[in-house]
């Protein structure tokens, strides 16, 4: 599999085989047998040398010439520049070798880590959503007796009230909702995060539930003196989870109410999409807008544009995580317009339903009689 | 003879979470047995058959899944109503294929859980000979 193609540096030959031979790092024992290799080479090319240059010179059996000639015993270096050659070769060849085992040890320690560190990660992230789930699970427990107790006495099962007790009472009351609602969220989120949600898909007309998720915001929509604009046919026929575009609708008109200035305008759009079977609904407000800067968090989770202390808006940061994440589940994309005081415009596609055409209704009835009939 | 009214009986380990059910339910004039061990649930609902068993889910010695399926032995006529703060459609179905009446995720308003009540007991009544 090691297979050498030339210097993986591209220094000089002659300078890749010294830094070879003294680089300490690179130094290998097997240096040595390469050396051994040349040497024993050496050894028959030196005696076939001198043995033909006995024989041009025309005096095979005297070897006194090499005494009185001893520029002939160069001949003898053969051993020793065979031995040098191969070694610094095999040099050069096991550093190559070694400085690719090097490389890759190293890669595989990298991976060994990335692996343990993702382990690591994933253990948290379990731990992490067990620890919501309690943490949820202890947050709504003591809210079973507070809600219970207070909407009770609000009711007056428990004895009349005076007006203002009512009132204190129906504020309480109201912020246990607020809070009943974060906690919610948090829950929701958890699950769409672990992914333990699975839309529940089925058919259903768009249209109703969209004016229905429209009349929870009318409290804030007359307290901001809101214009809540529905632009949708009669009936659009969707395939996917209720529940799941339910949360989706709610989250986004939540957030077009909330960025809303006083007095401004939003709405719902929903219409056939131009790519035919998918119905395009839109969610926009003429609100602050999302920053530029904002575009590669705005669908995960705990984020806000405004994260600082003095920021005007509340909520978890988890809204638009929700809706991707009940999006995703369906595999279905979400699209964001945005320019900074114009408002912002949200547009998801939901697989439709075409209603069986009245012609293929007769024919299959057509089929059936005749089939009946035989 | 007189027609008693069905009784509930009240499980939740949470002693506040008890006394509120058992305040709001006792407070519409329903017989109510509030008890915080559904070990004791078990063996009460053997003894006096109730017509409805309010449980929550989640709970030490014995959640209320198994609580459930031990009551539908016990006394397969008693209706079950469980109470959680997870809200997940598994759990639901699963209340219902287990023979369980409603699941109502917590904290539900007054309404929501008298409604339930009152739709249960209107079944035990049917139900009753």
């Amino acid at each position: 599999m090691r297979r050498w193609h030339g210097s993986l540096d591209r220094r000089p030959a002659l300078r890749n085989v010294l830094g070879a031979l003294r680089d300490p790092y690179t130094y290998d024992p097997r240096r040595n047998s390469y050396t051994l290799f040349g040497l024993l080479w050496g050894l028959p090319l030196s005696a076939f040398s001198i043995f033909v240059d006995q024989w041009v010179i025309g005096h095979p059996d005297r070897l006194e010439v090499f005494w009185e000639q001893p520029i002939h015993l160069l001949f003898l270096l053969h051993p020793f520049l065979f031995g040098i050659a191969f070694g610094a070769m095999g040099t050069v060849y096991s550093r190559q070798d070694r400085k690719i085992d090097g490389l890759l040890e190293e890669q595989r320690r990298h991976l060994d880590e990335l692996a343990r560190a993702n382990g690591e990660l994933q253990k948290l992230d379990q731990l992490k959503s067990q620890f919501m789930a309690n943490v949820t699970h202890e947050l709504k427990t003591p809210l079973v007796a507070i809600k219970g107790y207070n909407q009770s006495i609000l009711e007056r099962r428990f004895g009349p009230l005076t007006s203002k007790q009512e009132e204190g009472l129906s504020i309480a009351v109201r912020n246990v909702g607020r809070l009943e609602k974060l906690i919610h969220e948090l829950l929701e989120f958890e699950r769409i995060e672990s992914k333990a949600y699975t839309p529940l898909v089925s058919d259903f007309d768009l249209v109703p539930l969209i004016r229905l998720v429209m009349t929870n915001f009318q409290p804030e929509v007359d307290q901001k003196h809101l214009t809540a604009e529905l632009s949708v046919p009669e009936a659009l026929l969707v395939r996917a989870d209720y529940e799941g575009v339910r949360r989706v609708l709610l989250n986004l008109l939540s957030n077009a109410v909330k960025f809303s200035n006083d007095g401004g305008s939003f709405g719902v759009d929903a219409r056939l999409a131009p790519d035919p079977g998918r119905v395009q609904v839109t969610v926009w407000d003429r609100g602050p807008g999302i920053p530029v800067d904002a575009g590669p968090f705005l669908y995960s989770r705990f984020w806000q544009a405004d994260g600082s202390s003095r920021r005007r808006h509340g909520g978890t940061g988890l809204g638009l995580a929700i809706v991707k994440g009940i999006l995703d589940a369906h595999g279905l994309p979400v699209r964001t317009e945005s320019a900074p005081e114009s408002g912002t415009r949200i547009q998801f596609e939901l697989p439709k339903v075409s209603p069986p055409l009245p012609s293929e209704e007769s024919s299959h009835a057509h089929s059936t009689t005749a089939h009946s009939g035989r | 003879m007189l027609t008693q009214q069905p009784l509930i009986l009240v499980v939740d380990d949470e002693s506040d979470s008890l006394a509120y059910l058992f305040d709001l339910l006792h407070n519409e004039g329903y017989r109510v047995i509030p008890t915080s061990s559904p070990l004791d649930a078990l063996e009460l609902a053997a003894k006096r058959k109730p017509g409805l068993i309010i449980s929550d889910l989640r709970m030490p010695d014995l959640d209320g899944m198994e609580l459930l399926d031990r009551v539908k032995e016990i006394s397969p006529k008693s209706r079950v109503i469980l109470l959680t703060a997870y809200g997940d459609r598994d759990i639901d179905q699963d209340v219902i294929r287990r023979g369980g009446d409603a699941m109502l995720l917590k904290p539900s308003s007054n309404d929501e859980i008298l409604k339930t009540v009152r739709k249960a007991l209107e079944e035990v009544e049917r139900c009753s000979p």
